[in-house]
């Protein structure tokens, strides 16, 4: 029995039979999604102690011919293997908790029914992406995976906004998938298969040395196989940054929270956005060899994660700042893995999937308390919502990186890997500064942006107004249930076994291993250290008023205004969409309709009719004349012929 | 002998033809080309087509005569819709122009043309071998035109019935 | 001694007053005849070809023209009776047969 395709199959049937008539009742919908996440996660989970007991070698694989051409037959397939294993059981498991939240949240909601068919449809679509076997299909999982996040963030479509962040969301994914699929076919080009473990096989160090083709006569530059693969690196990286809302391509990703907030917690914290991080761990034996896409993999991602983390604290929409977290936290996992750390990145993907989901669906239940995403019109909020605030509490603990907690075991692994970086990552300065320096800096920039929203949130004078409530339990539960994963899943096995587990599935055994950390004093100081720099920082500022925020604000003048309106990116992207492509489009519509309509295909049309208004003249509807002419016709055959 | 029974049919063809595209009475006329039908029966009889010959005698003479005649009574023109011919000159001139070409093409196959008859002998044996082999898939063509023939018929009878 | 010729020339004949039948006659029915006597003549030419016609390589001559003619005698029948129900189908609309009153097939 190949049961693996039960993950797959349950949330298409699902999704399915919602779309097809089951939506009529809600009842049944809801039972039926949930019916059909949870048993994609018993299926997952029964096959973890086989995982734990094989180790790194552990894989089942199955696949059948999906469309055949005359050179190479498509198929379709799963790889389930502990980084596929693990992946699934973060997605079920954070899907079925956030299942059973929207239960809660999404009550007396009259598309209820839709957006449980939507969820099936997203995790048919994410599951997909994780075990698939080979390039095309999680191309196409990809762009499902896009469908459906447009969806989903679009779910209240009456609203404008909604509609606009759902194409914006779907547009910029576009552009990432754009050089995504050009990468599929340049990697598909060079070996000639688009299925992993074959890829994988394939490549040796002969491999890489068989020319393609060559630039410039005899004496250039001769293109080999290894320079195909760091520009399909590349380009598939630009898939990545699309999908896992990296810079340059993150701008979707802050206005996405426009969606229900189950969704952000799914889709934009826990689960679609690591699809990016996820990938490259699994492609990650194609950056290997090339010191080139590596290094500009960890440029970008720790890039972002400074970026995003300057955003995160000029901003006042609680979903918000958790959507450039989630942002600074992806450049986190993209640094690692571009610093030859895929296994640190999938650590961090899980334990962040677990505290950041968390942290969403606290910031949903406030929201559904209070009425407003603005932390400013909050405060006060520790005592009506208890069970609210302390999972939201431990859980940006956990994210700040205070030991023992998760976050503490992924992220120092993390700032651990940039302190002992390898030696392209720190021969060149500007290089060094972006891989080694701001990830430092953005620890505490991370711990500041958290403890202000925790502080504006929870404590001081409530600043609200109607009466704040503890939601309900449906609500709750999956909250405590994460929040206890995310304070345990670093260390509830031991975190030097637990690392040992990630490196088993994630690492090529051929990368350079660091060492893991050690749970000792230095290491617990420097990370509280850290952790105190930005908490303090926030507490005086926000709840004993030590320094004045609107003094600071005044004194960094430009550098702030720079923060709150997000580095300008998106003004830079309306310009060049107003100014350049708008002047561009209009001299195509000239292009079109004057020359092309106009000349050719009008030209066409009136020669056409001017000749059958000459012609039509001789139509007049008397046989005797058809006769006549007829006669005339044929007479003149003949004295042609004669 | 030979001659004289074709100048005979030949003549009575023409003369027959004539009265039928000059007579006023429609009913004249189609008696005139029973009896021009009647004459190509019997040159084609000259031509040892023998089978053509009973058919056209058949089909033409009877079941086409009969369906002209039918018409005729049905729409029963009052006597001052009966009329003559309309001649224009253009029309004389085209006829005449194009038999004059006709001659032209005639009298230019000169020798070429094999002036001595084979013994070729249009018995319904031969001809239906010819038809039902050769042709056979024409044939079969032709029984669908006379199929949708017979249903265009009935559709459009019954559609006038309607308006 | 009658030859293919005085075939040819009397087809020609018949067929130019057929042709002066369709031209001249305002009658539909009449044009019908015309039409009918047009391909008579023409039957007239085929079967005479065929008569005349060199045997070929066996010394045996196919009759290939009459059965030209069949097929032309089944077309025409079909072609009168539908065109005589059109014939009668324009009497009961319009109450006339003559075809100068019937032109408003025309652009």
């Amino acid at each position: 029995m190949n049961a693996p395709w039960l993950i797959l199959l349950f949330p298409l049937v699902s999704a399915i039979l919602i779309g097809c008539g089951l939506h009529r009742s809600q009842k049944i919908s809801a039972a039926l999604s949930l019916g059909a996440v949870w048993g994609a996660f018993a299926v997952t989970a029964s096959y973890l102690p086989a995982c734990f007991e094989h180790g790194a070698g552990w894989v089942l694989t199955d696949s059948f011919d999906w469309s055949a051409t005359r050179d190479y037959t498509f198929t379709y397939g799963y790889l389930l293997d502990g980084l596929a294993l693990i992946m699934l059981l973060v997605v079920t498991g954070v899907g079925g908790l956030i299942h059973i939240y929207a239960l809660g949240y999404m009550q007396g909601d009259k598309g209820f029914a839709r957006f449980f068919g939507f969820l099936s449809l997203f995790m048919f679509s994410m599951l997909g992406i994780v075990l698939a076997d080979n390039f095309f299909q999680i191309f196409i999982h990809w762009e499902l995976v896009g469908v459906s996040s447009f969806l989903l963030i679009g779910y209240y479509f009456e609203k404008p906004s909604a509609n606009l962040a759902a194409n914006k969301a779907f547009l910029t994914n576009r552009v990432g998938d754009f050089g995504f699929l050009i990468g599929i076919l340049i990697a598909f080009y060079a070996f000639g298969t688009a299925n992993f473990a074959e890829m994988g096989a394939k490549l040796t160090p002969e491999f890489l040395a068989i020319p393609q083709f060559q630039l410039g006569g005899a004496e250039g530059w001769t293109v080999t196989n290894e320079t195909f693969l760091w520009v399909a690196g590349l380009l598939l990286l630009m898939g990545v940054m699309g999908k896992s809302a990296q810079f340059p391509l993150h701008v979707w990703l802050p206005d996405a929270m426009e969606g229900p907030t189950p969704v952000s917690a799914l889709i934009h914290a826990a689960t679609m956005v690591a699809a990016g991080v996820f990938l490259l761990v699994r492609i990650f034996f194609l950056y290997l060899p090339s010191d080139t896409a590596m290094t500009i993999v960890a440029c970008m991602g720790g890039f972002t994660a400074f970026f995003a983390a300057t955003i995160a604290t000029a901003q006042f929409d609680i979903k918000r700042i958790l959507a450039f977290s989630t942002l600074s936290q992806l450049g986190y996992m993209t640094l690692a893995i571009g610093l030859g750390g895929p296994d640190v990145a999938m650590f961090h993907l899980t334990n962040h999937a677990f505290f950041k989901a968390c942290l969403f669906l606290g910031a949903g239940s406030v929201i559904h308390s209070v009425h407003t995403n603005d932390i400013r019109e909050m405060g006060g909020l520790r005592k009506a919502m208890p069970v609210t605030f302390w999972t939201f509490m431990l859980s940006t603990l956990a994210l700040c990186g205070v030991p023992p907690l998760s976050g503490f075991w992924s992220k120092d692994g993390i700032l651990h890997l940039t302190h002992h970086a390898p030696a392209y990552a720190t021969d060149n300065m500007f290089v060094a500064v972006l891989t080694t320096v701001l990830p430092t800096i953005t620890a505490v920039l991370t711990a500041y942006y958290m403890f202000r929203c925790v502080i504006l949130t929870f404590f001081g004078q409530p600043r609200g107004h109607g009466h704040p409530h503890e939601s309900p339990a449906t609500m709750t539960m999956p909250m405590v249930v994460l929040v206890v994963l995310a304070v345990l899943s670093g260390s509830i096995v031991l975190p030097a076994e637990s690392m040992e587990f990630f490196r088993s599935i994630a690492h090529p055994a051929d990368a350079a291993v660091f060492e893991p950390i050690e749970f000792t004093f230095s290491t617990v100081a420097n990370s509280l250290l850290i952790v105190l720099l930005g908490a303090g920082a926030a507490w005086a500022a926000f709840s004993k008023g030590l320094i004045d925020p609107d003094k600071v604000k005044a004194a960094l003048g430009p550098v702030y205004r720079l923060f709150e309106n997000r580095w300008y990116v998106d003004n830079l992207y309306e310009w060049i969409v107003t100014s350049i492509q708008q002047n561009f489009a209009r001299l195509c519509e000239f292009v079109d309709k004057r020359l092309i309509i106009g000349v050719v295909v009008n030209g066409a049309a009136w020669t056409t009719r001017a000749t059958g208004a000459l012609v039509a003249r001789y139509q007049t509807g008397s046989v005797r004349a058809y006769v006549l002419l007829f006669l005339a016709g044929v007479a003149a055959l003949l004295a042609l012929n004669l | 002998m030979e001659q004289l029974l074709f100048f005979l049919m030949a003549g009575g063809m023409v003369a027959a033809t004539l009265a039928t595209i000059f007579a006023r009475n429609p009913v004249y006329s189609a008696i005139f080309m029973i009896l021009s039908f009647a004459a190509t029966a019997g040159l084609f009889v000259m031509l040892d087509a023998y089978l053509i010959a009973v058919v056209e005698v058949l089909v033409y003479a009877g079941a086409i005569m009969v369906l002209f005649l039918f018409v005729i009574m049905l729409i029963n023109l009052r006597s001052d819709e009966l009329e003559g011919l309309k001649v224009n000159p253009l029309m004389v001139i085209a006829a005449g122009t194009f038999l004059g070409l006709m001659s032209k093409a005639v009298s230019d196959l000169g020798p070429a043309v094999q002036s001595r008859a084979n013994d070729l002998e249009g018995t319904p044996a031969l001809v239906a071998e010819t038809l039902f082999t050769e042709y056979a898939v024409p044939f079969e063509a032709v029984s669908l035109l006379l199929l949708a023939a017979i249903l265009g018929t009935v559709v459009l009878a019954r559609r006038s019935q309607d308006a | 001694m009658i030859g293919l010729e005085h075939y040819l020339y009397l087809s020609g004949v018949v067929f130019t007053l057929g042709l002066c039948g369709v031209m001249m006659r305002r009658n539909v029915i009449l044009v019908l005849m015309g039409v009918e006597i047009m391909l008579n003549a023409a039957n007239l030419a085929l079967v005479a070809f065929n008569k005349f016609m060199l045997p070929g390589a066996d010394g045996t001559v196919a009759p290939d023209g009459q059965v030209f003619v069949f097929f032309t005698i089944a077309v025409a029948a079909a072609e009168v009776a539908v065109a005589l129900v059109i014939a009668v189908a324009l009497f009961r609309r319009l109450d006339t047969v003559n075809v100068d009153d019937v032109a408003n097939l025309r652009w």
